[in-house]
């Protein structure tokens, strides 16, 4: 144990891949597979696009990378874990430095707003002096500290993707996946977002983020995954949204 | 688990009986009614248990000796009767205090002196016997009845040991209406759990992605089992309590002849044993129920 722990601390200080996708594959039920034969690797404070057409597998990598769904085939290893050696009682706390954004933010409709994101410190036993400190601080970041008593259904899209992304941060995660974040935005608003994701990383953070927002990944000039069909078709450091769509 | 866990388990629960207020209010009822029955159930037994064991110290076997017989004999036949397992004591009774006794109870004074210093019942002496276990009074009289010297046993009309049987019987009823209820209880706690994680289907599901362990997640369902349990075993405790000084009253003054010999329970000594036993099997049930229920619907990851 004390071997492998030492391991670990050598591949985060050469800067291993905090992210890797090793030959995998992911076929929902019989039929053509949603992702076949990614390998990717992403560095630690790294920033992703993953860019695609609707149905191509953005969200299935997502899904992969939070172990939500297992792979068909080939490996993913995340913070220097191999997810698929994570044993019952382990995903939880594995989870806990996963920060995520949900496609259709999955906010609680019966909770207000402050108890949304107070609920992602909950569920790990925070304190609740810490709650109530870092809860509006957070919300305060994202614009909406006028909104701590709102329910989900007062707000606005936008609000809401922000309180969701205020949940996915309020514990300081290592990775945040973002599936989405600026789904149904104007322009302004995914503009107001994406800095703050930037922000975020340049904090250290490693960050991906699944969009469609073609002009946003022109403009934030960070690296660039496309998919297509399931297939990774490219890669691109500072790249462009060229493919797909 | 850290206090801010509990007590948010602890809220979490109380709002999963809220919300789910009918089927919540139907489990409190069964345990309730299951638990009120065991009470009453109790008092029956209990009373009946110390009514025996008043008896049995009280009851005794009475052993009268052949006429002439010696005084060495007696003693013998003394020692034989101890050596019974079932004996707790023998008590030697002359024919002079039987007389004695006989004249005080049954005689007036005047009538007594005309006996002077005669004795009629010059070949009463006895053997008291008490036992310890009343159940073995039947085999106990056959024994002395065939030990050499005893004349007659008498014995009392085994009150005692019909009381026993009867409290058996009462028992093993009881006992299968009391599992019956129980059963009711833990389906409809399970019921009620199970509705309530298919209402928070989605909210366990993001608890999950988010990091909250299989225990997290779990506790509430429990708790909300636990808290129907304790509320279902605290509702009839309290009318029971009440009851009891009323019912007591009520049957002594009704069946005054078949019960004055004996007394009743304290409230406080019923109660020393029937709270926790309560308690604990509303506890039992509430956890039993929720476990089986959250283990069968909220699968591991
Ligand atoms: N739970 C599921 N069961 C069966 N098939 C699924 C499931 N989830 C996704 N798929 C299929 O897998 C493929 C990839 O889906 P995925 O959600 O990864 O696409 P996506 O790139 O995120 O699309 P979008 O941009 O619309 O969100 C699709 O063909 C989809 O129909
Ligand atoms: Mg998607």
């Amino acid at each position: 144990m004390a071997n492998s722990y030492d391991l670990k601390k050598a591949l985060k200080d050469i800067e291993a891949p905090v992210i890797i996708f090793e030959n995998v594959s992911k076929s929902y039920q019989k039929g053509t597979p949603a992702i076949s034969n990614i390998n990717l690797q992403i560095r630690k404070g790294e920033f992703v696009f993953i860019v695609g057409s609707s149905g191509s597998g953005k969200s299935t990598m997502i899904k992969l990378m939070l172990k939500e769904i297992e792979p068909t085939s080939g490996k993913v290893f995340v913070n220097y874990k191999d997810l698929s050696r994570l044993k019952n009682g382990q995903v939880a706390k594995y989870r806990r430095n996963i920060g995520v954004v949900f496609q259709n933010f999955r906010l609680l409709k019966d909770r207000n707003v402050f108890e949304n994101v107070a609920f992602a410190q909950r569920v790990i036993g925070m304190p609740t002096s810490t709650i109530r400190r870092q809860v509006p601080a957070m919300l305060s970041v994202m614009g909406l500290s006028e909104k701590l008593d709102s329910l989900p259904s007062e707000l606005s899209g936008g609000e809401q993707q922000r309180v969701a992304l205020a949940r996915a941060l309020v514990n300081k995660p290592v990775i945040l996946l973002a599936d989405e974040p600026t789904g149904n935005l104007d322009p302004k608003n995914s503009w107001d977002i994406m800095q703050l994701l930037d922000e975020i990383n340049k904090k250290g953070t490693t960050v991906i983020v699944v969009t469609h927002n073609q002009e946003i990944v022109n403009m934030m000039q960070k690296r660039v995954i496309t998919m297509n069909n399931g297939i990774l078709i490219s890669d691109e450091q500072k790249g462009g949204y060229t493919h797909g769509t | 688990m850290g206090l801010n866990t509990f007590f948010y388990t602890l809220k979490q629960g109380i709002k999963n009986i809220r919300r789910n207020r009918m089927f919540s209010l139907a489990s409190i009822g069964t345990i309730t009614a299951c638990l009120f029955m065991f009470g009453i159930f109790y008092f029956v037994v209990a009373n009946f248990q110390y009514m025996i064991k008043t008896a049995e110290t009280s009851v005794g076997v009475t052993v009268f000796f052949d006429a002439g017989i010696s005084e060495d004999r007696i003693n013998e036949i003394g020692d034989i009767i101890k050596e019974r397992g079932e004996v707790a004591a023998v008590e030697y009774i002359s024919a002079e205090e039987t007389w004695e006794n006989y004249k005080e109870k049954y005689l007036s004074k005047e009538l007594a002196d005309t006996f002077g210093d005669d004795n009629p019942l010059a070949d009463s002496a006895s053997f008291s016997v008490y036992l310890n276990d009343i159940s073995m009074q039947g085999a106990l009289v056959n024994y002395i009845k065939d030990i050499d010297g005893v004349r007659q046993v008498n014995h009392s009309n085994n009150v005692a040991e019909s009381l026993e049987s009867f409290n058996a019987l009462v028992g093993y009823i009881s006992g299968a209406i009391i599992i019956i209820l129980l059963a009711v209880a833990v389906f409809l706690i399970s019921t009620t759990v199970s509705m309530g994680i298919s209402v928070r289907k989605e909210e366990i599901y993001i608890m999950k992605l988010i990091g909250a362990t299989d225990y997290f997640i779990r506790a509430p369902f429990i708790v909300e089992g636990i808290i129907i349990g304790i509320v279902g075993a605290l509702v009839p405790l309290i009318v029971l309590y009440f009851m009891y000084h009323k019912v007591i009253s009520y049957i002594t003054e009704k069946y005054i002849n078949i019960f004055k010999a004996f007394e009743f329970l304290e409230i406080g000594e019923i109660f020393k044993n029937l709270a926790p036993i309560a308690l604990l099997i509303g506890i039992g049930i509430g956890f039993f129920g929720s476990y089986i229920t959250v283990r069968k619907h909220l699968k591991r990851y």
